[in-house]
């Protein structure tokens, strides 16, 4: 029985934000694998399966699979406001 | 102790609050007594932790710092470690959920840490010390609590570390340099908490009566390993000196500066043992380093991208030639200990 303890765990947790969700997508969308080499064929499965997805729900977009910059070659900044000038959307696969 | 308390601690494990160890039950009169004039703010949020996102307030936090066994006056360092390491130049979702071996570390530095009792002779990093071993380990308490990166949970390291336990220490009292926070642009008369992403700490020892020159080349030479985080991503590392190591680069007239761009050039892995070794299937098969490509097997690939991200410290007892290095993972994070609580 812990009532008479001031729980330490928080009681609240501040929703993430999160993008808005476009209805349509025209244009290009770039996939890209968030760790994996696209050279080394990992992980591009879940690519494929998001290309399916895409083609069948906006069939007016176009897919470009694009790779990662190298390690600290680029400012994550600055890749992400190219990317937002470059692409209609951007989806990354997470991995760890 | 009367066996309600004991009650209440094996409570606090049953609900899944401790860090493995036994912690003083955050009974309402102990918090009380923790937030003391901070009670007029205990609604006031502090900072939202990742990875769970939960929301930090001060009394929240001062439940988790009765628990580690911290006194009153610790709060206040406490508060500014947990804003500390919210910065988003901390990264902390990535420092406490990645399979990686590293942990929070935290220096206390200025007036306050002398005030508290804290340690930064013999055993500084170490056990034994109060303010250093509560402090700490309130914050771990934080992370797992509030920021609900749990063991087994949203912590996902493969190995673990001590560190996780608590890692809090300050310089020393005969460094022959300035403290950290002087180096971060704070006044000498500030007290100020820093945060880093620390690895364990790899002790190295030299006995004999080098140069400046030799001392640092020994100091790089045990930490350019090749399966390091550093050795690969080339973030910033710390290095611990002991008076005695320090005092021996001093008295020659080095400066900190002149620690770092000397440790700089010489803590180096060559390429083709990084592209044999550790980086073996990790460059091939995840994500390359900007150094990667082009790279021939000779070449000397340092540490850090910058000499000022190597972090000079003075810490430990007064004998003895030994250091320590701590590599680790993104930057650290400096504060001032917020003046109206002190």
């Amino acid at each position: 029985m812990t009532d008479h303890l001031v729980s330490p765990v928080a009681d609240s947790f501040a929703p993430r934000d999160l993008a808005a969700r476009p209805q349509a997508i025209t244009g290009t969308v770039a996939l890209v694998d968030g760790m994996l080499n696209a050279k080394a064929q990992w992980g591009q499965g879940i690519l494929d399966a998001v290309e399916a997805e895409l083609h069948a729900r906006h069939p007016g977009a176009t897919v470009e699979r694009i790779a990662r910059p190298q390690l600290g070659a680029t400012p994550a900044e600055v890749w992400a406001a190219a990317m937002a000038d470059r692409y209609a959307a951007l989806v990354i696969a997470a991995g760890d | 102790m009367a066996p309600e308390v004991l009650d209440d601690i094996e409570a606090c494990f049953a609900a899944g609050w401790t860090d493995g160890r036994p912690v003083v039950p955050p009974t309402r009169e102990r918090v009380e007594r923790m937030l003391g004039p901070w009670a007029a703010r205990r609604d006031e949020l502090v900072a939202v932790l990742a990875p769970g996102q939960g929301r930090a307030t001060v009394e929240k936090i001062a439940a988790n710092a009765v628990m580690a066994g911290c006194l009153p006056e610790h709060l206040p360092v406490v508060l500014e470690a947990v804003r500390a390491i919210a910065e988003p130049a901390f990264c902390l979702e990535d420092v406490v959920t990645t399979v990686h071996s590293v942990s929070p570390l935290l220096v206390v530095t200025g007036p306050l840490a002398e005030k508290l009792e804290m340690n930064g002779g013999g055993n500084a990093l170490g056990h034994g010390n109060r303010a250093n071993a509560t402090i700490g380990r309130a914050l771990m308490l934080v992370i797992q609590n509030i920021g609900m990166a749990r063991p087994g949970g949203l912590d996902a390291t493969t190995i673990g570390h001590p560190g996780k336990f608590g890692f809090c220490f300050t310089e020393s009292a005969e460094s022959p340099w300035q403290p950290l926070h002087v180096d971060r642009g704070l006044a000498a008369e500030d007290s100020a908490v820093t945060a880093y992403g620390a690895d364990g700490p790899f002790c190295i020892c030299d006995f004999g009566r080098p140069t400046p020159e030799e001392l640092i080349e020994s100091l790089a030479d045990s930490l350019a390993m090749p399966g390091s985080y550093n050795a690969f991503f080339r973030d910033e590392l710390w290095i611990v000196m002991s008076p005695e190591h320090a005092d021996g680069v001093a008295r020659h007239g080095w400066s900190k500066d002149d620690v770092r761009q000397a440790f700089w050039e010489r803590a180096r892995v060559p390429a083709g043992r990084l592209k044999r070794r550790s980086l073996y299937g990790f460059a091939d098969a995840v994500i390359a380093p900007d150094w990667y490509e082009g790279a021939e097997d000779g070449d000397l690939i340092p540490l850090c991208r910058r000499p000022e991200q190597v972090v000079v410290l003075c810490a430990g007892g007064p004998y003895g030639g030994y250091s320590a290095g701590i590599l680790g993972m993104v930057g650290s994070v400096t504060r001032k200990i917020e003046e109206q609580a002190l």
